[in-house]
């Protein structure tokens, strides 16, 4: 299978000259979920913005399908953008409080497709199925869905741009336990029916063992391990991977003391 | 529709009464405007309602022709320094750079003059008329609205739903209107009512310096002026176009009020 994301000896610096993440080189296949994870300042959303070109790189080529992204959105053509699309950690503030649903997920329509009126409102009724939810929901605003609505009318709206490359960055993490379980199950349909790649961000490892084909780790910048999800999650573990496995809660009495334990005899 | 409150229906009869006057108060008007019907601050009697002003005209007469000056100038003014300041200010707000940086100190240089100052220099210098007079007040009330209109786009702009239409590549165009301005829209229509009733005092304070609306036409701000000294004497001559300013006011923050009410309910309420 061809590449759809190759990112190659990517470096980010702030304005003041601090790194913010260097020699970063991945790749993701056309439908492939690629977990990235890591703690959080390690670098994972500051690389979901440069691909999305919101934050020009300082060097590094970032190519979609084999053709060179340009480094900021606004140099972008229309196409471009709507290859790659955003799904955001709060749903809260990523629809417009002012637009019905049905405006949200009908504006890509017509921007991309040109899609209007009757075709529009079937193909918005269809992506609201495809999510769970009822035709009706079209005309409801934002402020009347739940948080879990929200996510899945974000995740629709992403869809619609028909993309081929949805970036999830911590898209569970602002929702409880059961709603979250709810829209990573719907995320994994989505993925097995329409053949979307994910980056799929996130600091829940739970999440990246059960979606990700292949996971990417990071600390400080920089990716430390990648690999088939399987086999960073079988020991031997990368030092900072087996941090990370060993930082998840278990519900045994003494866990907390074993893990300090552990860290202070390393 | 909602059930429009109690408070929202008095306010629209007082704008309602306020258009009639504007759009009819010469036709309505039972004397001239620069008739002079009696001596000065004559008391009100069966013909003329509210008595007469410091030159014996007639009192009724006079606000409902001073109606048309009034409102229309300041709704002129208000409606002019909006279109102006609103675009400009959600335009520096989304630009950045350079654009905000030459708009907004363009903006503050004219805001470190006073208002009454600029606008005397302006009259002086042009001459009032009233085309003059309307663009003067626009023009420098328009600052004002630009600069709220330059910190809500500059809030709203960094909402994440404001980023996903950028990178979905929409134009400015479409950010102001439907992303900026839909969601910005409560404290503009609030501050649009609280405009115009200021428009309303500024233009009667350029009347009583002579520089506002030019005698013989009728205004109310400088109808106060003419008559104010009926006050020393007791006289009910200057209450009547200063209740009129109020009662306009009053009215206008009234209806402001109801149309926000909606925007301003916690989210899903009501729905």
């Amino acid at each position: 299978m061809t590449d759809i994301l190759t990112i190659r000896g990517l470096r980010v610096e702030a304005p003041d000259g601090a790194v913010l993440v260097h020699g970063i080189d991945l790749d993701l296949k056309k439908g492939e979920v690629l977990g990235l994870i890591g703690e959080s300042g390690s670098g994972k959303s500051t690389l979901a913005r440069v691909i999305t070109g919101l934050l020009p790189p300082t060097a590094g080529a970032v190519r979609l399908d084999g053709q060179a992204l340009p480094p900021s959105y606004t140099a972008r053509g229309r196409d471009l953008l709507r290859r790659i699309q955003l799904v955001y950690q709060l749903p809260d503030v990523a629809l417009n409080p002012r637009q019905t649903v049905g405006e949200a997920i009908g504006r890509p329509l017509t921007f991309y497709f040109g899609l209007k009126g009757r075709e529009q409102k079937q193909e918005i009724a269809r992506l609201l199925g495809l999510i769970g939810l009822a035709p009706d929901f079209a005309d409801r605003l934002p402020g009347a869905l739940s948080g879990g609505q929200k996510q899945r009318v974000c995740i629709a709206r992403a869809l619609a741009a028909k993309p081929d490359l949805m970036i999830c960055d911590e898209v569970t993490s602002a929702l409880d336990p059961l709603v979250a379980e709810e829209i990573l199950r719907l995320l994994r349909r989505l993925q097995d029916e329409l053949g979307v790649a994910y980056l799929f961000i996130t600091h829940d490892l739970g999440v990246v063992r059960r979606l990700a084909d292949r996971t990417a780790v990071m600390q400080r910048g920089c990716v430390v391990e990648q690999g088939p999800t399987e086999e960073i999650f079988t020991p031997p573990f990368h030092d900072y991977t087996g941090r990370l496995l060993a930082s998840v809660p278990e519900l045994r009495r003494d866990w907390l003391d074993q893990v300090l334990a552990a860290r202070t005899t390393a | 529709m909602k059930r429009i409150p109690l408070t929202a229906w008095i306010g629209l009869a007082i704008i309602t009464l306020n258009l009639a006057a504007l759009l009819f108060g010469p036709l309505l008007a039972p004397f001239g405007e620069e008739d002079i019907l009696g001596g000065p601050f004559d008391p009100a009697t069966a013909l003329n309602w509210f008595g007469l002003d410091q030159n014996g005209r007639d009192m009724v007469s006079r606000l409902l022709f001073g109606a048309q000056m009034s409102i229309g100038v300041s709704l002129a003014a208000s409606l002019l320094s909006f279109s102006v300041g609103l675009p400009l200010g959600f335009l520096a707000a989304l630009r950045g750079g350079w654009v905000d940086t030459v708009l907004s100190r363009l903006v503050d240089t004219i805001m470190c003059i006073p208002v009454l100052i600029s606008a005397l220099v302006v009259l002086q210098a042009l001459g009032s008329s009233l085309p003059v007079l309307i663009v003067t007040i626009a023009l420098l009330d328009s600052t004002r609205v630009f600069r709220l209109a330059r910190i809500l786009g500059q809030g709203i702009n960094v909402m994440e739903y404001a980023e996903a239409a950028r990178l979905r590549g929409e134009g400015a165009w479409w950010l102001i209107r439907k992303e900026i301005l839909p969601n910005a829209a409560a404290p503009l229509i609030a501050e649009f009512g609280m405009r115009f009733c200021f428009t309303f005092l500024f233009v009667a304070g350029l009347s009583f310096l002579g520089l506002g609306i030019q005698p013989p036409y009728a205004d109310w701000g400088g109808m106060v002026k003419d008559n104010q000294q009926g006050i020393l004497y007791g006289l009910y001559a200057p209450l009547y176009p200063a209740a009129a300013i109020a009662l306009l006011t009053v009215g206008v923050n009234l209806v402001v009020d109801w149309l926000l009410a909606g925007r301003t309910r916690p989210q899903g309420e009501g729905r």
